[in-house]
């Protein structure tokens, strides 16, 4: 229990869920649109951090100054994790991270989630001895990149390959944003006020 | 974010992640009241339990949140719109769907070793393959899940 990484961690996490609730991706509207990819302020929430982080990290990464840290790729749990974690946020309005914030911001049915996120956990954890042959050990590839892959079967320069996949995570952001047209997030135009994405959500997501 | 995620990594080595609190903090009161099962456990063996980084930040989620709400002015709702307008409001039909979900959302997690802050932001960011996969599974699932259960009348 090391007291810096507790400090850094509050912090850090404060500020976080302030953009949280700032970008109002708190909202089961907000999420069940951006899943259904009728609303697209969900989505352009995540994609502008993203992209943001990566043009940061990627170059300084192939300075040698940053240290990269991608979680351990194992195709099979991968996908059925993400398949299981996105119909869990369709049924519950939340992610892990946005019940949290929920949470803050007073709702109850977020108190419910996390709840049930424990009980989650427990029986990850009972299952995982009979989980793990079949979807965590095959098809298991260590913590790879994308331009590392390209780097390493096609020779492409890292780098490179980083640059143009991070072009086509923002075409895609400019795509969302035109498909957007004047739908807020979940509410009612009386309510946000505007019909668009809010500015400082937008801000929100680049901080 | 984007920028708190960079600077994460840049100065303390460490990137925006939301779901192995929840195992931490499971695993860290189990370990008060019954050490051997969680010894005996193999995934909680493996995992870091008890307050570490990841539940400071979570609990720091909850606080900073909670501050951004105050300042706000809102009045706090019961329940989303949306949810309202598709299932009415009966509470306990609510709550067991967060249940329910909650429960989901941490078995998918810890199953594909992250959740949306973890894999998606922290993940795509560097396009790491195991992140990428995870998007796609999250939309091939999460995209019918959402269009049926909320389907327009």
């Amino acid at each position: 229990m090391d007291i810096v990484d507790i400090v850094v961690g509050l912090l850090v996490g404060a500020v976080w869920g302030y953009i949280l609730y700032k970008a109002m991706v708190c909202d089961h509207g907000c999420v069940v649109g951006g899943l259904s990819m009728r609303n697209m302020t969900m989505l352009l929430v995540i994609m502008t951090s993203v992209v943001t982080t990566a043009l940061i990290i990627y170059p300084l990464s192939s300075l040698g100054m940053v240290s990269l840290i991608p979680k351990p790729t194992y195709v099979l749990g991968n996908l059925a994790g993400g398949a299981i974690l996105g119909i869990g946020m369709a049924v519950a309005g939340y992610c892990p991270g946005t019940a949290a914030a929920s949470l803050g911001a007073g709702k109850a049915d977020a108190l419910v989630t996390i709840l049930g996120g424990f009980v989650g956990a427990v029986l990850y954890a009972v299952a995982f001895p009979w989980i793990k042959p079949y979807l965590v050990e095959p098809m298991a590839y260590g913590k790879i990149t994308l331009p590392g892959l390209l780097a390493a079967k096609l020779g492409v320069p890292s780098l490179a390959a980083a640059l143009f996949i991070i072009a086509l995570f923002i075409a895609g952001i400019v795509f969302m944003s035109r498909f957007q047209a004047d739908r807020a997030c979940g509410v009612t135009a009386g309510k946000t006020g505007s019909g668009t994405v809010p500015p400082e959500g937008v801000a929100a997501d680049k901080i | 974010m984007g920028l708190l995620n960079a600077l994460l990594l840049i100065f303390y080595g460490k990137l925006l992640g939301a779901s192995t609190a929840y195992v931490s903090v499971t695993g860290g009161l189990m370990g008060k009241f019954s050490p051997g099962f969680i010894a005996n456990n193999q995934y909680f063996s493996q995992t870091p339990l008890g307050i570490t980084f990841e539940v400071a930040v979570v609990a720091g989620v909850v606080f900073g949140a909670h501050l951004a709400f105050r300042r706000s002015g809102s009045k706090k709702e019961e329940f989303s719109d949306a949810w309202l307008s598709r299932f009415g409001p009966n509470r306990v039909k609510r709550y067991l769907f967060a249940f329910f979900g909650g429960m989901l959302l941490i078995f998918g997690a810890r199953l594909a070793g992250g959740c949306t802050s973890g894999h998606i932001l922290s993940g795509w960011a560097q396009l790491s393959v195991s992140s990428l996969l995870f998007g796609i599974g999250v939309f091939a699932a999460g995209l019918p899940a959402a269009r049926i259960i909320f389907r327009r009348a």
